[in-house]
């Protein structure tokens, strides 16, 4: 029998749970439509023109609107920039480490080689250093080998921390296997590399993706180790917003938030249709 | 070295270094975040034809940690005074002899605030502004300083906001205690703690954040600076003022870093920066000072005929600039902390 009143109170605290998860992107959500352009914490009145203006749909010089906004900073075209950088380097990151993590967490289950308790200790370190620590360590770093710093030494820093989130994650799933099926593969007449595409990589495949989304979305969000590495130029997302702090965030950064958030709940959708597909 | 690497990953590079074919007419700004008129880049580019990048930072060590660590690129910085003499020190900086162009009459004197370039043979000054108070006259009636200021929760029952700067607050301690806001004395610095300390319960949150919170009615007033001014042009019940008993103020210079790779295009910008319309059109967006002289006539009327804003002659010996406080600034995060933390 269950408890009717612990039921109750198990009901209530999930759902304060989801609130206190989701209410901030539902204020988000819901400011990124206020027209007041100074101060986005004061309601005007309903209006698209945030995203408009991200599209580059907004004509600015001629509208009414826009004159009254001289007090406005318009740096539009500067948050496109960031955003720009930041969806590059995720998705080279993304790729990159993705490959690293998982041929590192299939060798390191697979295959006897000494000190492989080393490497695997060795793989953790990345992602228990401070993120401070690894920032400067990677600009003293680029800046003694003398390389000159771009987006590429973004890439190459979000990758030595990423490359251990994928192992990790890849790493779990692997544990879960049954060594036997890719032996059973061996023994039917197998190679070596159609075992790899045709025994492990499906299975390990839930992993691979789980890690990769992680990847993209640490990469995303990346502000200390990005701030150091960074180019002239390569300014990212994070590092603009932060950036903002003394004169207040503005409200694109409302609509922006939106679209990303609006992109992952398709890109998560996608993933669960796929999948649901798959099984029929 | 590069070039190397480049050929390594081919495409990856092309598409990242793009635009470093045309590295001879580039400029590459680092400046703090939202502190330029996007105007003043286009119109220098459409001029100069030099393609400008603008990368932000957040504080003076916050940028002053990736340049000393040896990070390159960059052609201009923008750091505040005190920053500006411990690059100087550091020879981080570039002479670039600006004060012999031309127009460089235009500039205010009494803006060449450096003490290690009091010629201004390395940088220029870019803009200046005030710290002061924000206040909500219909909720705490007329203030004139900190006194009035701290007093408005008890009286009034509004709350009120200090800035989230070390500096900053504790300049008000030391304002108030009669000691200069780059004491070096450990027992001033300990006066100006207590004071803070004593009026502490009344304040809300220590916030850059009191903005948005002044308009919504959330707070009575607050410390800031005279850029907030720009959430008010419509709004006459909030005042600006710069305390009676003394306030601080910051200033900005634009320096060229010893290790630009456009020195001559980085003259070129502080030359253009110099014509006083150009001036003009940060100061409309940036609501701030400048120390171009004729640019002073050409800005928008809102700034030009608010005393708070403009400041005059009499108010700026109310105003004090911080400087390089080196050693000191070990018992200064010690006071900090013991601000913040105190019940």
């Amino acid at each position: 029998m269950r408890n009717p009143i612990g039921w109750a109170a198990l009901t209530v605290f999930a759902l304060a749970f989801f609130v206190f998860i989701y209410a901030p992107l539902f204020v988000i959500i819901g400011y990124s439509f206020n027209s007041n352009p100074v101060n986005m914490m004061v309601w005007d009145h309903f209006t698209f023109d945030w995203y408009r203006g991200l599209l580059g749909l907004a004509d600015r010089s001629q509208d009414g609107a826009a004159q009254n906004r001289a007090l406005y900073i318009e740096s539009t075209d500067q948050m496109l920039a960031a955003l720009r950088t930041s969806l590059t380097v995720a998705a080279f990151t993304t790729t990159i480490s993705t490959v690293i993590g998982t041929a590192t967490a299939i060798a390191l289950a697979r295959y006897r080689f000494r000190l492989k308790g080393v490497y695997n200790g060795f793989l953790m370190l990345p992602m228990m250093m401070p993120d401070i620590v690894l920032g400067i360590g990677l600009l003293i770093f680029f800046v003694t080998i003398g390389m000159n710093l771009s987006m590429l030494t973004i890439i190459i820093g979000h990758c030595t921390f990423l490359t251990s989130y994928v192992f990790i994650i890849v790493q779990a799933r692997m544990a879960g296997l049954d060594p036997a099926l890719e032996e059973a593969s061996a023994d039917l007449g197998a190679s070596e590399w159609v075992t790899l595409r045709k025994v492990l990589l499906p299975q390990l495949a839930p992993g691979i993706l789980g890690g990769a989304l992680l990847a993209f979305v640490i990469s995303m969000d990346d502000l200390v180790i990005t701030y150091f590495v960074a180019g002239t130029g390569d300014t990212t997302l994070p590092v603009f917003i932060f950036g903002m702090i003394r004169r207040g965030v503005k409200p694109e950064i409302n609509a922006i938030a939106t679209l990303i958030i609006l992109a992952s709940v398709v890109i998560a959708a996608t993933g669960l249709w796929l999948r649901s597909r798959k099984t029929d | 070295m590069k070039t190397e690497l480049k050929g390594l990953s081919l495409g990856l590079a092309l598409s990242l270094t793009a635009g470093a074919a045309e590295a001879e007419g580039t400029l590459a700004l680092y400046n703090w975040g939202d502190y330029i008129n996007p105007e003043i880049l286009q119109k220098f580019t459409e001029e100069t034809g030099i393609a400008v990048t603008l990368d932000t930072y957040s504080s003076n060590e916050e940028m002053l940690a990736k340049i000393q660590a040896g990070a390159t690129g960059y052609d201009i910085v923008f750091p505040s005074v005190h920053m500006n003499d411990i690059m100087l020190k550091l020879g981080l900086l570039e002479k670039t002899g600006i004060n012999e162009a031309p127009e460089f009459a235009n500039i205010d004197p009494a803006n060449l605030r450096s003490k290690e370039d009091p010629a201004s043979e390395y940088c220029l000054p870019y803009a200046w502004g005030t710290v002061g108070i924000f206040y909500n006259e219909d909720v705490t009636g007329p203030i004139t300083g900190w006194t009035d200021f701290f007093a408005i929760p008890e009286k009034t029952g509004g709350k009120i906001t200090l800035l989230d700067d070390m500096r900053e607050v504790l300049a008000i301690g030391l304002i108030m205690t009669g000691a200069s806001v780059n004491s070096a004395d450990p027992a001033e610095v300990q006066a100006a703690t207590d004071y803070i300390l004593a009026h502490k319960s009344g304040v809300s949150a220590f916030t850059y954040e009191s903005m948005p919170m002044l308009t919504s009615g959330d707070i009575a007033a607050a410390h800031f600076f005279v850029g907030g001014n720009v959430f008010f042009t419509e709004m006459p019940n909030i005042k600006y003022i710069i305390p009676a008993e003394g306030g601080t103020m910051y200033q900005e210079n634009i320096c060229v870093l010893a290790s630009a790779p456009n020195k001559d295009n980085a003259r070129k910008f502080m030359e253009f920066y110099l014509k006083p319309e150009i001036a003009a059109l940060n100061v409309a967006q940036q609501f701030n000072g400048t120390a171009n002289v004729p640019a002073r006539d050409l800005v928008p009327d809102f700034i030009k005929n608010n005393p708070s804003i403009t400041v005059g002659a009499e108010t700026l010996t109310r105003l004090h600039i911080f400087e390089d406080i080196a050693g000191a600034l070990k018992f200064y995060d010690r006071a900090w902390n013991t601000i913040r933390t105190a019940q």
